[in-house]
């Protein structure tokens, strides 16, 4: 069985690189990393949030397993010829240009591993944002500084609560300082907000598996037909995911009216 | 009365009796065959006589099918006791889409709260908790319906008939063939059918028009009833409704025989177990542990 074949450990797919995955090793992508490495030495502000993540290589490896979990969707993706001429466009830039694309500023989003979205005929859920929030850069405006300290929020947004690892993270390990109506990977590669769940996978990689598959999350429509997913944070609040307690509907009467 | 009298007073009354319906010469009333013996056209009868005292009991059009199974599908379930916070949702919304009596109550789902320190102990369970706030600490939750068993016990025990498993593995009961006599409630090791002791009430205004003869389509009283995994719903590509209410997505659902479903990834994935594995009745329904 395929999938059985695959294994189930987040870091078998490494054994096992499909064609994407060894042309991920050689290929031009390896020199972009490089150049981000390079870039965040010259910024330390980025410094900072390269020291959060797991380190490119991890993020590196993420994209390897991505791209060999979903080569068999990938092979039949018409998208597949567009993601490997940019990543042939990425690797045709000079070092400056690299630098050039950091930090924060917008990514062509096509450059994002392709594959870790469902499968191609679901339906994915919109974000489910409140009212008047979006589009961020309504407030965000270029005139508005960029404060790119890690702070407690006084002048908007004290309503959010972060119960996240917060210990760890804040606000712009996420959201994007200079696209904002972007969120950002940990690579900081831009992802839309419609596609966030590129961005949770990164460190909840067991779970965006089983969500792919069909299997982590709340289910409706049909079972033999195109599916239907939420984003994660259709669910969960992106802010405090746990979930709250719920109040239960009311027990069964016991036979006979017993008490 | 003489022996002519009589036969001929006889006659009459067979003859009143077919014009009320009882001697039904279409074989859809008293004198029918089985469900699964009758011709397509006196399936059409049966389900058009259904919808019409449907229709006259509760003022409502209901529609009555009995879609086949679907070829090349065994459904299979899967539900994740490590996500489920007994929140109960599953049980009024199977109530609300099986058309479940409301007085005297029958709850096709039942959902057991256990202590996590004791692990799966059917003794200590406790199916009437009534908590402010769900999941209560060191508590877990164990909801349990029919498990569509493979090697099904109530079908076996059952003397007449009236119940057995369909192609595509549900379990079904034929409640025009049920004479009540609980045998079947008694060889189920799950609790999982019910006795409709007294005449099902279900408000008209709840009543769900979408029925299925072996499925939700109301009962009278004196028949045993059970889940039959929306039969009305997953026979045409839905979801059954507890899958679909799952405030945690705990519920899975699909074809045990579709390699890429989501009910085989969970089998091929995760620590999977049924209940009362000992007793070899080989269900369908499967939990698991999905964190």
């Amino acid at each position: 069985m395929h999938r059985a074949a695959r294994g189930k450990n987040w870091h078998d797919a490494q054994d096992n690189p499909g064609p994407a995955g060894r042309l991920h090793h050689s290929g031009p992508w390896q020199d972009r990393h490089r150049g981000l490495s390079q870039a965040a030495e010259r910024h330390p502000d980025r410094t900072r949030l390269r020291a959060l993540e797991p380190s490119g290589e991890a993020l590196h490896m993420n994209s390897v397993q991505q791209r060999t979990t979903d080569r068999r969707r990938m092979l039949r993706s018409p998208g597949r010829p567009l993601a490997l001429g940019v990543l042939v466009l990425l690797g045709s830039c000079s070092p400056e240009s690299a630098e050039e694309t950091l930090p924060g500023a917008p990514q062509p989003l096509a450059a994002m591993p392709p594959g870790g979205a469902p499968p191609g005929d679901s339906e994915l859920a919109p974000p489910p944002f409140s009212d008047g929030i979006f589009p961020c850069s309504d407030c965000h405006t270029p005139d508005l500084p960029v404060n790119t300290e890690r702070r407690a929020l006084e002048l908007a947004h004290q309503e959010i609560e972060l119960r996240h690892d917060e210990e760890h993270r804040w606000c712009l390990d996420c959201h994007d300082a200079q696209s904002r109506d972007n969120l950002h990977l940990a690579g900081g590669m831009l992802v839309p907000f419609e596609e966030s769940f590129r961005l949770c996978g990164q460190c909840h990689g067991d779970k965006y598996r089983d969500w792919r598959a069909g299997v982590h999350g709340r289910r409706t429509g049909q079972w033999n037909g195109a599916k239907k997913y939420l984003l994660c944070v259709n669910c969960h609040n992106a802010h405090h995911p746990a979930f709250e307690p719920l109040q239960p509907q009311p027990p069964p009467l016991r036979p006979g009216g017993a008490p | 009365m003489n022996r002519r009298e009589f036969l001929c007073s006889l006659a009459g009354c067979a003859a009143a009796a077919t014009a009320a319906g009882c001697l039904d010469p279409t074989h859809t009333g008293w004198f029918r065959k089985r469900f699964r013996e009758l011709a397509p056209a006196d399936v059409a009868a049966i389900l058009e006589g259904l919808e019409r005292e449907h229709a006259e009991r509760f003022g409502k059009e209901a529609q009555v099918g009995a879609q086949a199974a679907l070829p090349g599908v065994e459904f299979g379930y899967a539900l994740d006791i490590s996500r489920c916070v007994g929140c109960r949702r599953c049980v009024y919304a199977c109530v609300e889409e099986n058309n479940q009596s409301r007085e005297p109550q029958i709850h096709w789902i039942r959902v057991l709260e256990m202590e996590k320190e004791r692990g799966i102990d059917f003794a200590e369970a406790d199916a009437y908790y009534d908590a402010e706030q769900v999941p209560r600490p060191g508590h877990f939750y164990l909801p349990i319906s029919c498990q569509q068993c493979r090697n099904a016990p109530c079908v076996k025990s059952c003397p007449v008939g009236a119940t057995w498993q369909e192609p595509d593995g549900i379990v079904t009961i034929d409640y025009d063939w049920c004479i009540g006599c609980r045998c079947c409630m008694a060889a189920c090791p799950y609790g999982a059918r019910h006795f409709n002791w007294a005449e099902p009430a279900v408000p008209a205004e709840e009543l769900n028009p979408n029925m299925h003869y072996l499925g939700n389509r109301v009962r009278r009283k004196g028949v045993v009833e059970k889940c039959t995994f929306c039969i009305q719903r997953v026979r045409s590509g839905r979801y059954p409704a507890c899958v679909e209410v799952c405030p945690v997505g705990a519920r899975k659902f699909g074809n045990l025989l579709d390699p890429d479903s989501e009910v085989r990834y969970v089998l091929e994935h995760k620590r999977v177990f049924v209940l009362k594995a000992e007793l070899n009745t080989r269900p369908r329904f499967y939990y698991f542990y999905g964190l």
